[in-house]
């Protein structure tokens, strides 16, 4: 039986994880998407996306939502892109966390993970990830596919991993971190809070909070080079 | 329809493991091989002839089922042909395999064409769309809202960000790179180890490196 959850957000993201909680056999999935939620001002005119219901996004209309149809507290995923140095989603963690309801950890089931690796709470773990064993993840971090993580690494909170990065083994990851596709971090070295790593970035020593990286080995760079991050 | 599909296969030599592979791993059976090119070996082969391809194929299967054949070529055998592989075999009224190998991640909400080929490993993100003849590789990446043209040639490890366009004809050497919201225009040669962060236009030839032009 698949739990229901409601997907924050309307765009790309929330449309991925929605087709992500339809891979494989319908009795076999963990989560059954039962309608998506968005800030009041993103309201589409219908009130619907993929077909599902749309929700605003305040305490009570979740609520008379899902006490509607269900006796238990209301349980949310919400998998938004890394605007704003992951900032966005993570507002909205702590918004859905202050109101007391549920959030879920997504893994995906064609991604390899031991039971010795530790995950929190909103984490969405795409396809084709392996987590080796040791591993532990804060809340709110999203890993995207193809992404390699090695033993006994440590990931902070609110961070993003995109798509096939390497982590290898020890390596730490500080608070709302964005590491880019591609990009490999050494053995050992610790990534600082609030960094950039850009895709194809190699990184083989410790950085500092606040540091921007791109393509190439440890290629520092002032952040104003993604100001969209 | 319990009896299993019988494949005829068109590959390359150094495909053709790969090739049996992937038969063995879809459940075909491999009714036969047919050549290339009229230069590649003769043994127990099938000529590249539509008549001839018909008439092996009848002997085997009703009239009314049209050829059922795996494609899988290099781009060095694809090169010496007039025209891509699949719209020939579709021109003469056969139909090609689309495969993807059951260790793929085929998410909800893409599409295949016909004649794709996607090996192991690889993911195929929501809403990503790869058109006829493109063979993905193992390993690689295809990101969310891509949309990939005909008869592309994707290698090994490949990483294909979300939103990205990629022309007809191409091809994409092993662990490239391609960032988010870029494109590659048709007939493009992408090397081995590219990383692509603009968007780039027709014919270009790149090698390994940030946005590495050749010619």
């Amino acid at each position: 039986m698949s739990t229901p959850i409601i997907v924050f957000g309307l765009g790309q993201n929330a449309e991925l994880a929605f087709y992500y909680t339809q891979f494989g056999p319908q009795q076999q999935r963990p989560f059954e998407v039962i309608a998506f939620t968005c800030d009041r001002e993103y309201m589409p005119e219908a009130a619907t996306f993929l077909q599902l219901p749309v929700i605003p996004f305040d305490h009570e209309s979740i609520l008379s939502f899902w006490s509607s149809l269900y006796a238990e507290t209301p349980r949310l995923f919400v998998p938004i892109s890394f605007n704003k140095a992951n900032t966005v989603r993570a507002d909205k963690f702590k918004t859905v966390k202050s109101w007391g309801m549920e959030l879920v950890t997504f893994i995906h089931p064609m991604s390899s993970i031991t039971v010795e690796t530790k995950l929190g709470e909103n984490c969405l773990i795409a396809d084709l990830v392996a987590i080796q064993p040791g591993t532990m993840i804060g809340d709110n971090t999203i890993v995207r596919s193809l992404s390699a993580i090695g033993s006994n690494c440590k990931i902070g909170n609110h961070c993003w991993i995109s798509a096939g990065a390497t982590l290898a083994d020890q390596v730490e990851v500080g608070d709302y971190s964005f590491i880019g596709a591609g990009s490999i971090i050494e053995s050992g070295v610790s990534i600082g809070e609030n960094n950039i790593i850009g895709l194809g970035s190699v990184i083989t020593s410790n950085t500092h909070d606040g540091e921007c990286y791109l393509a190439g080995v440890n290629h520092r760079a002032e952040k104003s080079f993604v100001p969209h991050l | 329809m319990n009896k299993p599909q019988q494949w005829l296969l068109c590959v390359s030599e150094q495909f053709k493991r790969k090739a049996q592979q992937c038969a063995l791993d879809a459940g075909a059976s491999i009714a036969g091989y047919v050549r290339l090119n009229s230069t590649a070996p003769t043994d127990g082969r099938i000529d590249f002839d539509r008549n001839a391809i018909f008439d092996y194929w009848h002997t085997l299967n009703t009239k009314e089922d049209a050829p059922l054949i795996f494609v899988l070529v290099g781009k060095a055998d694809q090169a010496e042909l007039p025209k891509p592989l699949v719209e020939i075999f579709s021109e003469w009224n056969f139909r090609c395999v689309t495969f993807v190998n059951n260790k793929a991640s085929y998410n909800a909400g893409a599409s295949l064409a016909e004649g794709c080929v996607v090996m192991e490993n690889t993911s195929l993100q929501p809403c990503c769309a790869i058109g006829r003849g493109t063979v993905v590789m193992s390993n690689c990446y295809i990101g969310h809202h891509s949309h990939i043209g005909e008869n592309v040639f994707i290698d090994q490890g490949v990483s294909v960000c979300g939103q990205v366009e990629i022309g007809s004809n191409t091809s994409i050497g092993k662990g490239a790179v391609i960032r988010d919201g870029m494109s590659v225009g048709p007939n493009c040669q992408i090397g081995a180890g590219a990383v692509i962060t603009k968007r780039i236009g027709a014919g270009g030839i790149y090698g390994p490196g940030l946005n590495n032009l050749l010619s």
